[in-house]
């Protein structure tokens, strides 16, 4: 019990040792001068400005204690500095990351919920024309990029039917005009995570509901959808934890160009223009907060396994 | 007098892109607090007939006859009058219980299920009663199992947690599919003890479905062999080991270690492709031509009544 759970916390501490790794070395590997990188092309800067600025960013000491200072900078949580929003690189992910969590959260949420409910109902009824309908609709939507879903919801319920707003997270920071914004946005990722969740219920619960022991809770005196709720869909709903988790990266990138065609100003549309402005600092500190997301999502799918399945677990 | 189960001229078939028949007009009847043995080898459909009798074959299952329990028509009820009856006055063990019992619902919750679906129980109730079938099951710590799980026992372990969930309500039927399946002697012995104490305490009939001749011998009344799908002799059980009679039990006897171990020649016919005439003619010693085209039908006669043109 104790050495796998020593065990665990090694691979994920050695999976953190590797991203941190990678984040060090990705912009040193990239072509170019790193400080030209780092301030963008689009600013003018003088050579002395660059000297002065190589070495105070270190980058002129050797390769080992660069990264040391590194790490040192990464306990204090500092991520770098972003020359284009002239502001510390952790401030700015501070600032963006709560917004995408809860876009992300409450989609991925709304989308398990949905997925299962569903997925349960059309794996318990296959044959019924509403289960067969569908099936079909969730294989069309998770074959649909999320970024055409957006553009096609934003054009029909918003420029057609003028039903929510465009863009933006909030007109007052009021929960009611969160609530109309984040609308459209939340039902396209909701949707997209929802058929992933959907197709994998769906066959869990075909496979499940032939098992003996949904044939003896029949003989003790369930009735239909007692069967399914109170014994086949726990069982069947144990794969989706390892999707969630494994979808979770998936999902957020899912969500940061939905964001884009939103306009909502959270990691997706902060790493874009990152991108487009080539503001490197900013990307780095955007991958690693992701990466380390998708570890955190991980660690609590494997926790998540030993509460609800007692197979993962031994007696006390 | 009327019987607790009564199953005259039970037919099962299973359509599919070949339609089979598997069971073939098999009746017999239960009094209250008897207990009748339906024994042969694996593949007869011994299973059938008790999940026939439940309605919890399959839906490709097509059941002809009746079966009347408590002079209500099982074949004519709904799915929702049927779940009313099923756990509570009319009960199965089934044969693997470690698949049939959920690997992720603990044993207090899945043994105190029954008392909430048919009794509505509160919870410190259910549990109360929970703890003491367990007890009677002769696990010595009961409290210890409520927070336990079907994975972290042993098949013996799950053998009895099943018999504690299915015989928790005393139902008046009780069908025990092979409850000897895969224990060793000491268990046996516990599990054929509950069983026993069932039918004297609880006044509750059994049906017992197993291949052990033994524990049939100590535990039925009665004894209905079945070959291919039909019985081929029925007869109380003290006249049925005294003189079996139809060729097929003297050879079941006969295999058995203590009558030297003889094991009865050729293979079982499979369910879907029964012989000619007589089904068990292939591998009887006292085949005549006859057996080998006429189909011979079941005759009562002195306490017994036996499918064989022998007895006839």
């Amino acid at each position: 019990m104790i050495s796998t759970a020593v065990k665990k916390t090694f691979r994920y501490l050695s999976s953190f040792a590797l991203i941190v790794s990678l984040n060090f070395a990705l912009p040193r590997l990239m072509p170019g001068d790193p400080v030209k990188n780092l301030i963008g092309e689009d600013v003018y800067v003088s050579d002395l400005v660059i000297e002065e600025l190589r070495a105070e960013l270190g980058l002129n000491r050797p390769l080992l204690e660069q990264f040391l200072a590194y790490i040192q900078a990464l306990l204090r949580f500092d991520l770098g500095y972003s020359y284009h929003l002239h502001s510390p690189v952790a401030e700015v992910l501070q600032e963006r990351i709560g917004w995408t969590l809860l876009f992300v959260g409450v989609s991925v949420g709304l989308g398990a919920g949905l997925g299962v409910f569903l997925g349960a109902y059309a794996g318990w009824k296959p044959e019924t024309k509403l289960s067969r309908g569908l099936s079909c609709g969730f294989i069309l939507l998770s074959c649909t990029p999320p970024y055409f879903l957006a553009l096609l919801f934003l054009g029909i319920f918003a420029f057609k039917l003028g039903l929510f707003p465009f863009k933006g997270f909030y007109d007052t920071l009021t929960l009611g005009s969160i609530a109309s914004h984040l609308f459209l946005p939340v039902s396209v990722l909701a949707l997209f995570s929802a058929s992933r969740n959907f197709l994998i219920l769906r066959g869990s619960v075909i496979q499940e509901k032939e098992e003996l022991y949904a044939l003896y809770a029949r003989a003790k005196g369930l009735y239909e959808r007692e069967i399914l709720f109170r014994h086949v869909v726990k069982n069947a709903s144990l794969p989706i934890i390892t999707l969630l988790a494994l979808d979770f990266g998936f999902l957020f990138s899912g969500a940061l160009f939905i964001e884009i065609v939103f306009s909502l100003n959270g990691m997706g549309t902060l790493i874009y223009d990152a991108i487009i402005g080539k503001d490197y600092p900013v990307l780095q500190g955007a991958f690693l907060l992701i990466a380390l997301a998708v570890l955190i999502a991980n660690i609590l799918a494997d926790f998540l396994y030993a509460v609800v399945d007692p197979r993962v677990r031994r007696p006390a | 007098m009327n019987s607790l189960l009564d199953v005259k001229k039970l037919k099962v078939g299973f359509e599919g892109a070949k339609p089979v028949n598997v069971i073939s007009e098999v009746s017999f009847s239960i009094q209250k607090g008897e207990n009748l043995a339906l024994v042969g080898e694996s593949g007869c459909g011994k299973s059938i007939i008790a999940h026939a009798i439940l309605r919890l074959l399959a839906p490709e299952a097509r059941i002809e006859g009746s079966i009347l329990f408590k002079g209500r028509e099982l074949l004519k009820l709904s799915e929702k009058e049927m779940a009313k009856l099923r756990g509570n006055e009319l009960a199965i063990i089934f044969q693997n219980a470690s698949h049939a019992l959920n690997p992720v619902y603990s044993i207090g919750r899945q043994l105190a299920e029954p008392l909430r679906i048919h009794q509505k129980s509160g919870k410190t109730d259910a549990t109360k009663k929970v703890l003491k079938a367990l007890a009677q099951l002769g696990f010595s710590s009961p409290e210890k199992y409520l927070k336990f799980y079907p994975s972290w026992g042993s098949g013996g372990m799950n053998q009895r947690f099943l018999i504690a969930s299915s015989t928790i309500l005393e139902p008046e039927l009780l069908i025990a599919d092979e409850p000897s399946k895969g224990l060793d002697p000491a268990r046996i012995k516990e599990v054929e003890r509950e069983l026993w104490v069932l039918g004297k305490e609880a006044k509750s009939s059994l049906l017992l479905i197993s291949h052990d001749l033994g524990f049939v011998r100590r535990l039925a009344d009665k004894i209905a062999v079945l070959y291919s799908g039909e019985i081929v002799e029925l007869a109380k059980t003290s006249v049925f080991f005294k003189q079996p009679r139809h060729p097929y039990s003297q050879g079941l006897l006969g295999s058995l270690p203590e009558n030297g171990f003889v094991p009865i020649p050729g293979l079982a016919p499979a369910l879907c492709e029964s012989p000619s005439g007589c089904r068990f003619h292939p591998r009887c010693p006292f085949q005549k031509e006859k057996c080998l085209r006429e189909h011979p039908e079941l005759k009562a006669r002195e306490e017994r009544a036996v499918r064989c043109f022998l007895w006839a």
